[in-house]
């Protein structure tokens, strides 16, 4: 199981978002830093098949990323994402479902799984406009893994989740990391450094580091600043 | 030291058969993702929105009721109420856009394309329905022809249609409604503008029929347009 990226540009008018990125990624848990602006998003969106890069090309075992079949196989977590105001939780996670094309009475059984998986199958059937950033987070968390994805991307998954949530998702994450590729953005350095096996350092469109966990040393937030310092 | 209420609670859950690991890797195996097209389109109906859908079919009901009453002036009137129903059916069209679920929805099997295709399918079915419908109550008033009462009553909604899709797609906004909105004001208020400046006693009430079909077309790319571009989401980053 392979996601190569080749030569992979993002330009919007007078602005290159990713310049050039090429390289092949394996199972296992992908750290991406970078600062605001960076490309990280863009980057993520590319390879989620949802933006068309300006050049170079994304492939996944040999197929190419805008294919309709690479997305039953793929798990995604936005920045930002909204819900249709009359969904309870448990609303969206079946819809979600539906657009993933999982049957229904494997899609009410996995449903049940992840609400009780992220802690959330108490407020089920709560709206999701009365949940907390947090709880909203967690949903979005579980609607990414409903599939059972090859490749999942997370987009900062971790804002607004308390300490202890935290742990509870990188357990899960280092879980999944086994058999999937799992890209994980994010600013919190703690995060990458406990789960990633290999990160990756993202800066004005360009990859200025790409190492595992040893390369990096004792401390990857030092290491970190001083990339971008 | 526990309570009574504590302990049969702590019993219960000592007791409690757990799920067979070896049952959820086995149903995890052969989870087999086969859901059909039409179950996709049943979900895109179920959530489809059920005030936008009510508020649509009251105002259907209101000019079906109003149309019947027998007055040749209500067809000027029907005209110019079908936009504010094409305004609702746009809201159910653009959702995933007013509610930031474009991303989730592109990302998925059944795409933000597919997603977008179904919307206006539904749509547009149930707007044919009502026009037609709605035309065939009217032709009797008039006394024009079938083609030419549909052209009539169909033409500001389709104008609407057409510049609302136009807005939703070039204006990458959760507030593009509004245009929508303006857009809707416009149609709605062209078959008064027509009536008012006696518009039909110096054009040929035939040219309804290329002015009708050049709409359609224009309408039919426009839609073709919207669909296509659900499946590649831009951004503006100036």
């Amino acid at each position: 199981m392979e996601l190569v990226l080749d030569r992979v540009s993002k330009q919007y008018q007078n602005k290159i978002a990713v310049d050039r990125i090429s390289m092949t990624l394996q199972p296992g848990v992908i750290g991406l830093l970078g600062e605001n602006g960076a490309g990280k998003t863009t980057l993520m969106r590319m390879v989620c098949g949802i933006l068309m890069p300006s050049g170079g090309t994304i492939t996944f075992d040999g197929r190419d990323v805008s294919e309709e079949m690479y997305r039953d196989v793929l798990g995604y977590l936005p920045q930002d994402f909204g819900y249709y105001p009359n969904f309870t939780g448990r609303d969206f996670l079946m819809y979600m479902s539906a657009l993933k094309g999982i049957e229904k009475s494997a899609a009410k059984r996995k449903c049940e799984e992840l609400l009780q998986i992220v802690n959330l199958e108490e407020a089920a059937n709560k709206k999701i406009k009365t949940y907390s950033g947090g709880m909203k987070q967690r949903l979005g968390i579980a609607q990414a893994v409903l599939n059972n994805p090859k490749i999942l991307i997370l987009d900062e998954p971790t804002a607004g989740l308390d300490p202890k949530e935290r742990v509870r998702f990188r357990n899960l994450i280092a879980e999944l990391g086994k058999d999937s590729i799992v890209i994980l953005s994010t600013h919190i350095v703690s995060d990458v450094e406990q789960i990633a096996d290999r990160i990756l350092m993202m800066k004005s469109g360009q990859i200025i580091f790409d190492g595992s966990r040893k390369d990096v040393g004792a401390d990857l937030e030092a290491f970190y600043l001083s990339n971008f310092s | 030291m526990m309570t009574d209420r504590q302990l049969k609670h702590a019993l219960k859950s000592a007791y409690q058969i757990q799920p067979s690991e070896q049952g959820r890797a086995f149903l995890r195996r052969y989870e087999k993702r086969s859901l059909q097209m039409h179950a996709v389109i049943k979900t895109e109906l179920r959530y489809m929105g059920m005030k936008s859908l009510l508020a649509g079919v009251f105002l259907c009901a209101i000019l079906f009721c109003v149309a019947r009453q027998g007055d040749i002036r209500v067809q000027w009137t029907a005209s110019s109420v079908l936009p504010l129903f094409a305004l609702v059916l746009s809201a159910i069209v653009g959702k995933s856009e007013r509610y930031g679920m474009e991303e989730l929805e592109a990302s998925s099997r059944f795409s933000l394309r597919f997603v977008r295709l179904i919307r206006m399918l539904i749509v547009g079915v149930l707007s044919c329905a009502v026009i037609f419908i709605l035309a065939g109550i009217l032709r009797k008033l008039s006394g024009f022809g079938s083609m030419m009462t549909v052209c009539f009553v169909g033409f500001p909604y389709l104008l609407n249609v057409w510049g609302s899709l136009l807005i939703t797609r070039k204006w990458h906004a959760k507030d593009n409604i509004y245009g929508c909105v303006g857009m809707t004001i416009c149609s709605c208020l062209l078959p008064f503008f027509a009536k008012f400046t006696e518009l039909w006693s110096y054009i040929d009430m035939r040219m309804i029929y290329p002015a009708m079909f050049l709409l359609l077309m224009i309408t039919i790319r426009e839609s073709i347009l919207y669909v296509k571009e659900g499946g590649d989401l831009t951004w503006n980053l100036c």
